[in-house]
């Protein structure tokens, strides 16, 4: 009897504890008893602020230098920083229920201003303008793009609603399996620059002409993927001359976009060709499945011969290569479009989302000052360089940076410099690399046309009718390019959009461009 | 009288009081998980602002429901969430009985347990690692699928993204995870069968299939309709994970559920309260249905109650 009570008590208790565990919530990576402070004596005649940073990182856990980095900032502003990080994986679920319970960090991380549940917090008082709190903010707005701000000012009342992080306006060339081209004897101009026949020429043997030398049709000449909303676009739109919201050549409006166009050709044609590319097996077949990162594992292991990327990766993926096979060589190579320009679509609005101050911030001023901080040369130094004795040693005067790799989860993912490439250079890479990899850095910076409409949602836009039509666009685009529907239905979903809503949204798009362009 | 219930109600819980206890930890998760939550509901019903929060947001009617049965996707979504779930109940449920029925005439006893546990297995891989080894199995590049269609002469097929051919890839994956770990509580039910029924059976001359038929199925029959009530109570409840990684825009027509369409809108779009009341409209139209199947199981008097 005193055994059956025993065990029903022990599996009450376990049950119990289960149950109680169910409801745990993850707690926050925090940097742990941060030390005094000895910072700046304008900051630390303020009083410690606590505050709390969500954001998505790589890594839940801060490493050694993101640690030590934090640690500075607090003791140069006078804070005590926690960090929120839920795993990346679910970062925008996360992000929702802090938002529905209000149990928010004093800071969030948004991927973008057009994310519904960004737009819905600033509509309903949860995401507080900072536009008074920026005034003092030197490095802030010395440090981002002006555009970057319109982009943030999405509530129709003039104010901004986020502190960028701001990332390198550019429009990356592509990575190329140079010995693929060595074996099929194609050559590339010293200054890395193809016409786009050439690159589809190019593709086409690296699809057909077997570029591995294994006997086998297994290779393909370009590595494409499925968008994050599993959607797929056309493929080479720099190279068609798809840039976006540009000056129209006439018609109804003075601004336009040719995906929205009902007079022009452009998109459908950017569709027809990727169809085109679909069915010949030019570019990977299991392209509209895959997502973005499984893009790199395609190309690393043989099987595309061709991806976009950032030019600044070479060592990472010429080392990731070359582990899979020692003859993985790489070349970085940028595409003319048809009139032969060097021309390439800013990405977006030099943001790479941003950081968000929440009703629940206890002091606004202070988290803003902690993010100029990071931008001040001191601050920035840090982020870009590490922290002495553990990121690198003065010997001689010189810096001596650590050789190992180093897990920059937080420090390189808090704020960048508008038009700073350099900080995307390891500063331990030797000169030769820096001279390799630097002027094609420069020239993807130096190509971009920007697209005018600064990543603006019109009103209409943001209603359940229309985004619950939205999905259309994706479905009939991804069928033309599987070849499930002609290009002609591209316009018939048009014509429908723009009976709807077109309209509305072309008006109030054209309107704010206007009103951006006068401004300058 | 009453007093006198009462106390034997008291009497007849002290006895098991035991039992009781171990039952606290249950109720709790129930009211602690299920039933907190259900206030939520009201936010159905409400224009829900963040700041405001439930109890103070405005109050708008069934304005979120008339949306939901007048918007263009409503009736593609439902007859994709009872399609699937009609094919569901079709090849998943009677699946797991067979297998049981399989398992349960194996004599020999280590094979037995060998098979179970190989079965079991899949049901503890999640969803992300078996829609990864149905992408790679099915690829039209690499897929051993389409290796083999093209050694036979054929065409590569790209199986996921043609919908003639989505419910099938996701019933047949479905059924492969949940097989083995669905016979648990037939073979849990068949382990309860009085062996002498059998014993009697063979010396009357019945055959294996004679017993399985006369005996073994009859025999459970109650657990089934059981499990059938409660299948059928969650008709609309597809499941979000496995569609999720699965389709893509060229499949929408035949792949788009309630739970996908809710993780668009609800958590993409930010339309919670729009999502509470999709949620609410299943959760109205589950209770139906379990009611009418247990009304139907009645009228074969195996009803749940």
């Amino acid at each position: 009897m005193k055994l059956k009570k025993a065990i029903a008590c022990v599996g009450a208790a376990v049950l119990l504890v289960a149950v109680t565990a169910c409801g745990d919530k993850g707690g926050p990576a925090e940097i742990d008893d941060p030390k005094p402070t000895s910072g700046a004596a304008g900051e630390t005649a303020k009083p410690k602020v606590n505050m709390t940073i969500m954001g998505e990182f790589a890594s839940s856990n801060l490493s050694e230098t993101d640690k030590l980095l934090v640690q500075s900032i607090e003791e140069a502003t006078n804070t005590a920083i926690k960090f929120d990080i839920p795993p990346s994986t679910g970062y925008t679920e996360r992000l929702q229920l802090s938002l529905t319970t209000g149990d928010l960090a004093d800071v969030v991380w948004f991927p973008s201003p057009d994310d519904a549940s960004f737009l819905k917090a600033v509509k309903d008082g949860v995401i507080i303008p900072i536009d008074e709190y920026l005034n003092e903010a030197d490095n802030i707005q010395n440090y981002s793009y002006d555009i970057s701000w319109d982009a943030l000012r999405v509530n129709g009342d003039d104010k901004v609603y986020g502190i960028p992080r701001t990332t390198v306006i550019r429009s990356d060339g592509y990575w190329f399996r140079k010995d693929w081209l060595d074996k099929l004897n194609i050559q590339i101009p010293d200054n890395n620059e193809i016409t786009f026949d050439q690159m589809l020429d190019i593709m086409t043997k690296f699809s057909k002409e077997d570029p591995d030398g294994n006997g086998k049709h297994d290779t393909y000449g370009y590595g494409w993927a499925a968008q994050p909303d599993k959607s797929i676009r056309p493929v080479f739109q720099n190279e068609l001359g798809l840039y976006g919201w540009q000056e129209s050549d006439g018609g109804e409006y003075k601004y336009m976009n040719p995906q929205y166009d009902l007079n022009s050709d452009k998109y459908t044609k950017a569709l027809e060709l990727t169809a085109k590319l679909f069915k010949e097996g030019v570019i990977d077949p299991d392209g509209p499945t895959l997502d973005g990162g499984k893009v790199l594992e395609q190309f690393q292991s043989g099987k595309t011969g061709v991806i976009d990327g950032f030019a600044g990766h070479y060592e990472t993926f010429l080392n990731a290569g070359k582990q899979i096979n020692p003859e993985f060589e790489l070349a970085y190579v940028f595409v003319k479009n048809e009139q032969g320009e060097m021309k390439g679509l800013g990405q977006g609005t030099g943001l790479w989302g941003f950081w968000a101050v929440t009703s629940s911030a206890s002091d606004p001023q202070r988290v803003v000052d902690v993010f100029d901080y990071m931008l001040s040369d001191e601050g920035w130094d840090s982020i870009y360089t590490g922290i002495e004795g553990h990121d690198y040693k003065v010997e001689n005067n010189q810096r001596v940076y650590s050789a190992t790799p180093l897990e920059t989860f937080v420090r390189k993912n808090m704020v960048r410099r508008a038009n700073d490439f350099m900080f995307f250079i390891n500063p331990a890479m030797s000169e030769e690399l820096k001279q390799k990899l630097v002027p094609n850095i420069e020239k993807a910076v130096k190509r971009i046309v920007m697209s005018k409409d600064r990543n603006y949602t019109p009103a209409i836009a943001k209603t359940p009718p229309y985004l619950d039509f939205n999905k259309k666009f994706s479905e009939v685009t991804t069928k033309i390019i599987i070849g499930d529907a002609q290009s002609s239905e591209y316009k018939e979903v048009l014509q429908d959009w723009n009976t709807k809503f077109g309209q509305t949204y072309l008006k109030e798009m054209n309107d704010y461009i206007d009103q951006i362009e006068n401004k300058k | 009288m009453n007093n006198g219930k009462a106390s034997s109600v008291w009497l007849y819980m002290r006895k098991n009081k035991w039992l009781y206890l171990l039952l606290i930890p249950g109720f709790l998760y129930l009211f602690i998980f299920k039933y907190v939550p259900m206030f939520g509901i009201i936010i159905a019903f409400q224009d829900f602002n963040l700041i405001k929060g439930i109890t103070g947001s405005d109050w708008i009617g069934f304005e979120n429901f008339r949306y939901l049965f007048q918007s263009d996707d409503f009736f593609m979504i439902l007859r994709n969430s009872l399609v699937i779930s009609f094919y569901q109940v079709l090849f998943g449920f009677p699946a797991p009985i067979l297998l049981a029925i399989l398992l349960n005439e194996i004599r020999s006893l280590l094979f037995k347990k060998f098979a179970q546990t190989v079965l079991y297995l899949p049901h503890f891989i999640s969803w992300v690692v078996i829609a990864g080894i149905v992408i790679n199995m099915l690829s039209p590049s690499s897929g051993w699928v389409n290796r083999l269609i093209v050694d036979f002469g054929g065409e590569p097929i790209h199986f996921l993204l043609k919908p003639e051919y989505f419910r099938t890839i996701l019933i047949s994956a479905e059924i492969w995870k949940e097989l083995g770990w669905g016979t648990i509580i037939y073979l849990a039910a068949l382990t309860t069968i009085d062996p002498s029924f059998y014993e009697a059976a063979t010396i009357d001359g019945a055959n294996r299939l004679q017993k399985i038929w006369y005996i073994s199925l009859p025999s459970i029959a109650s657990t089934i309709i059981i499990i059938l009530i409660l299948r059928v109570g969650s008709i609309l409840d597809i499941g979000f994970e496995q569609i999720f990684l699965l389709y893509n825009p060229a499949t929408y027509k035949v792949a788009d559920v309630f739970e996908t369409y809710t993780y668009r809108v609800g958590l993409l779009e930010g339309r919670l309260a729009f999502t509470a009341a999709v949620g609410l409209f299943k959760s109205v139209v589950g209770l139906i249905m379990i009611v009418l199947a247990n009304r139907i199981a009645r009228l074969f008097g195996k009803s749940l109650w």
